[in-house]
Formats: C-alpha cells, sequence, structure tokens
C-alpha cells in the first residue's frame, strides 16, 4: 500500500519537476516506482516478484557545484528496493571532483561511476533509456552494487578524430566496494554453497581495479565502445553444514575468491532519426576458489568463461510514445553452449546455464519529467537467477511496469 | 567455400547501405537556424564536428581555453532542425544524452529558454557563451559563428 502511495505522488509531483539551484548548487534526481510480476516460482529480480510486488523502486538526488570553470564537485545519494536487498537503504552513489584541464585531459578522483559498455555509468535513471531492464548480461541487476562504482582516480578526455568522428577515452584505478548486504555479496555466497551447505559471506576484500573504456563517435549517427575492467576479490563464509544421512550439523567457515577476473565489453549504438539500433557482447574469464574449514566439503578451483549478447531496437513513433524490444542469449559456459557441463557434473539441468529472452517495451512520455513504462520478457533458461534462488521453471515470464519523475 | 560472385553481390547490398546510411545523415538542407555566441568568444567558424562536441558535452573549452558555456532553445522547430542538422538527434535523444551526463555527474544541464530573445540575452550577456536561433534574429549584441 505505502508503494502505491509512493507511486500516486509520483505521478502528481510530475509536471511541476524541474531543477533546482541553490546558491550555484546544482540539484537534480529522480524518483522510479515499479511493480513486477514473473513467474510464481521464478523470482528475479525482486525477490518476491513471484507473488507480484511494489518491492521495486529507485530514487537519488544529487547535488554538483563549479568551483571554477575548470572544477566541479558532486555527490549523489541514491535508495533502491529489490525486496530482500536494497531496502530504501541510502547509499553514496557516486561523489567526485572533477578536473577538466583541456578537451582531452581530465582528472577525476572519489567515487566514479564505472563506464562498462554502452550504458552501464547511466543505468540507475530509469529515464534515460528505453527500456525498465538493461540486457542482463551486460546490466546484471545482482551485479549492480558492484560495478556501479570505483572509488580512486580516472584519467578522461576527448580527443577529434577529424572527419572520423572523435574518440572517447576513460582509465580508472581503484577499488571496487561490494556491500556485504547486496545482491553481489549474496550472489557470490551462492557460488560457494551446496545443497547441504548453504553460506553467507561476512567479509569482502576488492584488490585494485583497472577500468578502460574507448568510445569512438562518428558523425553518421554511429556509437562503438570497448570497455574492460579487471580485478579480484575474497572473502569469508559461514553457515551449517547438515549431513544429508544423519542429519548431524557442523558450522562451515570458507576461505572464497574470485581471481583474475576480466571483463571485455564490445559495444555498437546506431541512431538514425528516431530510430535506435543497439548491439553489445561481453565475456568474462575469471577463477572461483572454495576452501572450506570443514572435511565434509570438498576444496575446488573452477575456471570460469561466459559469455553473452543482445541486439536492440527503439524506434519514437510520437513526442511521448517509444517503443522497444531486444533478444539477448547467455551462458554461464561459452565453452559448452548446451550445457554439458552441468550436466555431466550432476549439479543442474543444461537449461540452468544459459538465459535467452525476448523483451518489448512500451515508454511514454505523457508530460514533460514523466516516464511511464510497461515491460514483457519470455524467458527461456535461469542462468541470471539460478546461482541465487531455487528456480524451478526453464521457461517463465516477467512483466514490470514503472513510473519515473525525473528533474 | 569463396563464391567471388556471391561476396561482389553481398559487397554491394552493404555499400548499397553505406550508401543510404551516409545520405541520411548528410540530407541537410539549407539551415533555418544560425549560431550565435558572446563577443568574447575567438571563433568566428566551427565545423559541425566541433558544434557536435559543444553540445554533447566533450569539447567543454573554446581556443583561448576559455570554458564554453552552451545554451538551448527549446522553441520546437529551431531545435529539431539544429539537433538533426548538427548532432544527428532527435530532441528526445538530446535530453537523454543530458539526463545521463547529469545523473552521472560529467556535466550541469544546459540553460534552455523558450523564447530566442531571452536566449540572445544569455548570450550576450554570459562571456564564452554559444546558442542558436532562428536565422535572422541573432541582433548587433552576439557575434554569428558560421558552420564549415
Amino acid at each position: 500500500m505505502k508503494k502505491a502511495l509512493t507511486a500516486m505522488m509520483l505521478l502528481t509531483f510530475a509536471g511541476s519537476a524541474h531543477a533546482v539551484d541553490l546558491a550555484g548548487v546544482e540539484i537534480h534526481g529522480f524518483a522510479s516506482q515499479g511493480y513486477i510480476k514473473t513467474s510464481p516460482d521464478n523470482n528475479f529480480p525482486v525477490s518476491n516478484s513471484g507473488e507480484g510486488s511494489f518491492n521495486f523502486n529507485d530514487f537519488a538526488v544529487n547535488f554538483s557545484k563549479e568551483v571554477n570553470p575548470d572544477l566541479r564537485v558532486g555527490l549523489q545519494l541514491l535508495a533502491m528496493d529489490r525486496g530482500s536487498y536494497g531496502k530504501d537503504k541510502i547509499t553514496l552513489d557516486w561523489a567526485f571532483g572533477d578536473y577538466r584541464i583541456t578537451d582531452w585531459l581530465g582528472f577525476r578522483a572519489g567515487k566514479i561511476k564505472i563506464p562498462l559498455g554502452l550504458y552501464n555509468e547511466s543505468r540507475d535513471n530509469d529515464a534515460a533509456r528505453t527500456f525498465i531492464f538493461l540486457p542482463q548480461n551486460e546490466y546484471y541487476d545482482y551485479e549492480r552494487d558492484s560495478v556501479n562504482a570505483i572509488t580512486g582516480a580516472s584519467v578522461y578526455g576527448s580527443i577529434p578524430a577529424g572527419s572520423a568522428g572523435t574518440v572517447n577515452y576513460q582509465f580508472q584505478v581503484g577499488t571496487t566496494p561490494i556491500p556485504l548486504d547486496g545482491a553481489s555479496a549474496r550472489n557470490y555466497s551462492a557460488y560457494i554453497s551446496t545443497v547441504d551447505a548453504p553460506l553467507t559471506t561476512t567479509d569482502v576484500n576488492s584488490s585494485t581495479a583497472f577500468v578502460h573504456h574507448l568510445e569512438w563517435r562518428t558523425p553518421v549517427g554511429v556509437r562503438a565502445t570497448f570497455s574492460g575492467l579487471h580485478t579480484s576479490f575474497d572473502g569469508t563464509a559461514t553457515g551449517i553444514y547438515t549431513d544429508p544421512v544423519t542429519s548431524a550439523t557442523t558450522p562451515v567457515t570458507a576461505k572464497w575468491k574470485f581471481d583474475s577476473w576480466h571483463r571485455y565489453i564490445l559495444g555498437v549504438e546506431y541512431l538514425w532519426n528516431d530510430l535506435t539500433l543497439a548491439t553489445e557482447y561481453q565475456r568474462d574469464d575469471y577463477t572461483v576458489s572454495a576452501d572450506y574449514q570443514n572435511p565434509a566439503l570438498e576444496n575446488f578451483t573452477s575456471r570460469q568463461a561466459s559469455d553473452g549478447w543482445y541486439v536492440s531496437a527503439a524506434y519514437r513513433f510520437t513526442d511521448w510514445f517509444e517503443l522497444g524490444g531486444y533478444y539477448t542469449e547467455i551462458y554461464a559456459d561459452r565453452h559448452h553452449r548446451d550445457g554439458s557441463t552441468f550436466e555431466d557434473l550432476g549439479v543442474g539441468a543444461p537449461w540452468q546455464t544459459w538465459q535467452k529472452e525476448k523483451v518489448l517495451t512500451l515508454r511514454f512520455d505523457p508530460v514533460r519529467n514523466l516516464v511511464l513504462k510497461l515491460e514483457g520478457h519470455l524467458i527461456d533458461g535461469t542462468w541470471n537467477m539460478s546461482e541465487y534462488t531455487d528456480a524451478s521453471k526453464r521457461n517463465w515470464y516477467l512483466l514490470a511496469t514503472k513510473a519515473t519523475v525525473f528533474f | 567455400m569463396f563464391h567471388p560472385k556471391r561476396f561482389c553481390i553481398t559487397g554491394t547490398k552493404i555499400l548499397l547501405l553505406l550508401c543510404l546510411i551516409a545520405w541520411g545523415h548528410s540530407s541537410a538542407h539549407a539551415a533555418s537556424f544560425i549560431v550565435i555566441a558572446n563577443k568574447s568568444v575567438v571563433e568566428s567558424t566551427l565545423t559541425r564536428a566541433e558544434l557536435q562536441g559543444i553540445y554533447l558535452g566533450e569539447k567543454v573549452k573554446w581556443g583561448n581555453r576559455k570554458h564554453i558555456k552552451i545554451a538551448v532553445l527549446e522553441e520546437e522547430r529551431t531545435l529539431k532542425e539544429f539537433l538533426q542538422v548538427i548532432l544527428g538527434k532527435t530532441p528526445s535523444q538530446f535530453d537523454q544524452h543530458w539526463v545521463r551526463m547529469v545523473t552521472t555527474g560529467k556535466a550541469s544541464m544546459p540553460p534552455a529558454f523558450t523564447d530566442a530573445q531571452q536566449l540572445i540575452d544569455f548570450v550576450a550577456k554570459t562571456p564564452n557563451a554559444i546558442g542558436f536561433v532562428p536565422s535572422g534574429q541573432a541582433g548587433d549584441a552576439v557575434k554569428t559563428i558560421a558552420i564549415k
């Protein structure tokens, strides 16, 4: 009921929303309330979406000030709810100082958005895109809290390339904070949990991460990007092991590590009048290992190689109506796309190693600063959720609607 | 197996597609807008690529290293034509670009004006400012920037 009232307040607030400027401090923000319903047995990415849920919102406000023409400072506070995580807790989304020396050279320091692919930097704001859910391989909701921002420094700039357009670059170094109560940490716990020993992460340490991002913007409406993220992180998880034969229980502590994580994303976007076409390909390589302090559980080290891609199209028919859709495929093991790895190990059905989605979205902009969306997904496979929940249906659906006010 | 004939047909199709794309982006007719700037701005001409960079927040400095202040005219016809001819974007695509810039802390939202005279007044009194208005409305308070 509280969420429904929030949605109604958003609609009332729309139309009078404008940027605010207080003593040179520019204030912007957005408030986004949604409703999500998935097939009853497949809760994703909201923990209670199977029964239909209003635990699906995002709120943010940002403050920025131009200290002098070359130096800017700012920060954004963000809260979101996805049921069992988020819970509308206010977090620092980004906060940095930005010193621009020339067009081709600038520096940022603080907590900075990570430029992965075409849209990662702006994924928080629903109003900045056509779809409610961006394709989940490149913009996985359970990873949002860990690949959202880097705490460190970056160098960036724009280099004119004559008739070929412009090349924008960013290099970042720092650590990627992984909150213990977030979806990423819980997802990592699931990687090292077993049926008899569900574990909860109690500590996470991120090593130094490096990010590189090149964007080539051509004069003919094509934008191509190539991004990479390189990092490692480790932690501790605890839980209880229950012997399947005797039902005796013993405590478990596990040291786990995601080592040498290398992510690469290639993206191309093309704008032609009211048509937007986009495609991206992402591949991840990393090693997962777990060292269990319990003789009943077998330590493991496993090299992972996943990938995925999507194609999307969106067309704006009028000032107030846009129709979009995409198709995406994601594979847990790109060397065995048929899922035989899981089957051979006896840890799951083949379809739990992929996810293939068809998505259709209606976007309405009835008045300025208000966006309404309605989106449907038909999904084959459960890779994105099988590490996290006990998904039981291979073919499932996701319906979502969202109202966003921004200023 | 490699078939030269099939290769040529495929190549011709790709060439035709590229020509269509290029045509779609080069069909700029005589513009009904002009670009204006504050008289402190040293530049008198800009390329389309430079204007693109300025209005996307990538090019932020004039040649004399002064910080560029951009202004946007929201009058529908002029805005649509300016964005289409210079940026190859629609107003909604342009709005979303700047929502992304602001949401990620990269830039401030450019000031927008519903009336051309208000924009001219802003550009005239703001050092290093640039804007666009319908042709013939610039007046003497600002300088006109030629597009190469």
